[in-house]
């Protein structure tokens, strides 16, 4: 299964579920959820926090914390 | 108080929820700040009127669902779980944003799960349509069945009425979005009866934070647990998925969305949280940051610095000579001056910061900052206090509170006060003249000024390294996670930024002056009173001189001052110590001088003045002159030679001379025994490094 991080940017995924260790209950929190639609905009410098645009809003995460996101091929 | 409970709102909701501007309509300037018991978190409590009637508004902090992940987000478990024990439970006004209505729902439907009274306000609603989503108000009401009002924390509207409908008893438990049945779990009835809890729901959530939370300790979890049910995270994300499935069912119809979201967010935030540059805005707002913590505020001091000097001299005009009126012009005065003088840096510094969080371009620089920050063991958010604590470690504290995570608050309280604050400038000013001439260059620049840069350099990689080592040895009672979410950008209100500036300013001269206050008339007395006999000698001493025609008679007075100092409790003390500090190369005088700079750093450079005699602290060349004039006893030359003067110089950076930072320390983390281990360990690395420069090159 392919993970948010391996997303490259300006592409459109759909979220499928966790990898194991996440910390889903704060997903959930965000609206991150199974079905939403995820997008990586851009990048923090020195391979920083990613910039995601999702349709519950938009959040900066750690490149493990996309690691934790699985999403659709 | 004397308050019954029926009296009392609480205020919930999410983070941008506009929460905190609501409370500031319904309560103005009647807040008071405090901390929870125990940990901490500001706990905000406000007045507000509707008739003849004192409602008491208690404001939580914001929080997306009642599974807490941060200690600020516990607060808000713990605050329901322990009314609905005590069996008083308060009306819940539960802020929903308007743009993330589904996020804001599942924070509500807990509260009402858990069966308090909820009324609802939905708040934002000009940033909801902003990214194309209309709500059926209508609608939303009667799918809710709770009490709803549309309220505009930007203009007040709607706040009247929300009260207004409390007040008419319009708010009543409605009931459970998911029935009681739903958590029917031998354990979760156990703990139920245990903790006296009057819902089930109450008890799963406490089940789900066993040993986390002050109400549930894990040895009584386990002895109540059935060894066939399993708690943790699996049991929240059950409870979450439900809830939420059960919000999405109510909202369809509720909110539609038409056109391409917010447009304007992504325009802005191509160039904000650009790699190039977004860091060089973001650089660019922290210099101005400090220009205006640093530059701007201080007119302002110097002005209260004049002001305190001149009450001191009518005060003094007018009270008979003795001991109160030392102690009022020399000791009290003084002392309130030495907190008063904070305010302007205090005031502009959260100014700004509270504009930056307002408008949402804070959430922006942390996206930015965070992985530099985080090598270092370090948050986000910790760079604006690092960049601040370049003019004074006390607001640079002070602004930690907007950091999560525990440990990397912690750690960042602990390193700011290495970073080169303003205070230190005045005393590396007197030294390094004497470790490099003026006239050296190097390159074509002052070698002066590549000294003072080394040594701002210096602060800040000893604050970076110290957070990298700390990091490794602090425990972490929570993740760390960034998980950040980045709101839509909103024109900051004035009004909320004054209160935030307002309260700020309040907390630091209540709290901290108290104890900056005490310190300054301790050593006031110290280094003004002394054994009688030495005192007497002292001036004696001077007149004896000018007798025999030792002495100019101008010279009388400063000399007096001089005497009186070393004969004086400090003196004692500072002969005292010096055993100690010789192996850094220092002596009595300078004993003094770091004894009474604990006051501020700055306060060495007055005390030299005194020590050699030199009258006022305003004239540096005069100081450094009569400096150099000082011979060591044995060798006969000039004493403070370049080593000598690098030592005291490396002392001053890591040295903790500053009791105001201290006090600070010591509200902020709610712990004499981190303010006391912080003091310690940085007069111990100065020491040492002071130390080991002196010894290694003599």
């Amino acid at each position: 299964m392919r993970k948010a991080s391996d997303l490259v940017k300006g592409m459109r995924a759909s979220v499928k579920g966790w990898a194991e260790g996440a910390d889903i209950g704060r997903f959930l929190d965000l609206g991150i959820l199974p079905g939403s639609q995820i997008e990586v905009l851009r990048s923090a410098p020195f391979h920083g926090a990613s910039y995601l645009k999702t349709d519950n809003g938009n959040y900066a995460l750690r490149p493990e914390e996309l690691d934790k996101i699985l999403i659709s091929a | 108080m004397g308050l019954s409970g029926s009296n009392q709102i609480i205020l919930a909701g999410t983070p941008n929820s506009g929460k905190t501007s609501i409370f500031n309509r319904l309560t103005g300037l009647r807040q008071k700040v405090a901390n929870y018991p125990g940990v901490t978190v500001e706990k905000h409590t406000g007045h507000c009127k509707y008739g003849t009637k004192d409602y008491l508004v208690h404001d939580l902090p914001g929080c997306y669902s009642l599974y807490p992940v941060s200690s600020d987000e516990r607060v808000v478990l713990d605050t329901l779980l322990e009314q609905s024990i005590s069996g008083q439970k308060d009306i819940v006004i539960v802020v929903l944003n308007a743009a993330q209505l589904q996020r804001s729902l599942l924070l509500l439907s807990q509260i009402v799960d858990l069966g308090f009274p909820v009324v609802a306000a939905l708040n934002m609603n000009d940033t909801a349509l902003e990214e194309s989503k209309v709500i059926q108000v209508d609608k939303l009401k009667s799918v809710l069945k709770v009490p709803l009002l549309e309220v505009n924390g930007r203009t007040g509207n709607g706040v009247k009425e929300l009260l207004a409908l409390i007040d008419s008893k319009g708010v009543t438990v409605r009931s459970p979005f998911i029935s009681e049945t739903h958590y029917k779990l031998t354990t979760v009835e156990h703990i139920q009866e245990y903790v006296s809890l009057d819902t089930l729901y109450g008890a799963y959530l406490l089940c789900c934070q066993a040993g986390r939370s002050s109400l549930l300790t894990l040895e009584a979890f386990q002895a109540a647990k059935d060894s066939a049910e399993f708690f943790g995270l699996r049991k929240e994300v059950e409870d979450k998925q439900e809830r939420i499935l059960t919000i999405k069912t109510l909202l369809t119809g509720v909110e539609t969305k038409e056109g391409e979201g917010n447009r304007f967010v992504q325009r802005v935030d191509s160039v904000l949280t650009h790699k190039v540059w977004g860091s060089a805005i973001f650089l660019s707002v922290l210099f101005l940051l400090f220009q205006l913590v640093f530059a701007w505020a201080t007119p302002m001091m110097d002005a209260i610095d004049e002001a305190f000097a001149w009450m001191s001299q009518v005060i003094s005009g007018t009270l008979p000579e003795g001991i109160v009126k030392n102690l009022i012009v020399d000791g009290i005065i003084p002392g309130i001056g030495g907190v008063v003088i904070f305010i302007p840096q205090i005031a502009m510094l959260f100014g700004l910061v509270a504009i930056l969080e307002e408008s949402g371009y804070m959430s922006r620089a942390v996206f930015l900052s965070d992985k530099l920050m985080n090598k270092a063991g370090l948050n986000g958010r910790s760079i604006v206090s690092l960049i601040s604590g370049v003019a004074c470690a006390v607001p640079a504290i002070m602004a930690t509170r907007t950091i999560g995570n525990h440990k990397e608050r912690l750690i960042t309280i602990l390193v700011t006060p290495f970073i080169t604050c303003s205070a230190r400038l005045p005393v590396y000013l007197v030294l390094i003249a004497f470790i490099i001439p003026a006239e050296a260059r190097w390159l074509g620049f002052s070698s002066q000024g590549i000294v003072m840069f080394g040594l701002y350099m210096l602060g800040a990689f000893t604050a970076l390294f110290a957070a990298y080592i700390m990091s490794r040895f602090i425990k972490n009672k929570e993740s760390s996670f960034l998980m950040l979410e980045l709101p839509a950008y909103q024109p900051p209100q004035i009004r909320n930024v004054l209160i935030t500036v307002y309260e700020k300013s309040k907390v630091f001269v209540v709290e901290a002056g108290k104890v900056i206050l005490v310190i300054s008339v301790i050593l006031w007395a110290l280094s003004s009173y002394g054994p009688y006999n030495a005192m007497h000698q002292a001036e004696l001493s001077v007149s004896q001189d000018i007798q025999e025609g030792n002495l100019e008679e101008s010279l009388a007075a400063d000399e007096v001052a001089a005497r009186r100092l070393e004969a004086s409790y400090v003196g004692h003390l500072g002969k005292f110590i010096e055993p100690s500090i010789a192996p850094l190369g220092f002596d009595w005088k300078i004993a003094i001088a770091l004894i009474t700079s604990f006051a501020a750093r700055e306060v060495f450079v007055s005390t030299m003045a005194t020590i050699y005699a030199a009258g006022s602290a305003d004239d540096d060349a005069r100081i450094i002159s009569r400096m150099r004039k000082e011979r060591d006893r044995i060798t006969g030359e000039p004493f403070y030679t370049p080593l000598r003067s690098l030592s005291l110089v490396l002392f001053y950076v890591f040295a903790l001379q500053c009791m105001s930072t201290l006090a600070i320390v010591r509200r902020e983390t709610g712990s004499w025994w981190i303010t006391i281990g912080q003091f310690v360990g940085m007069t111990g690395i100065a020491y040492l490094v002071s130390l080991g420069v002196y010894q290694l090159f003599s």
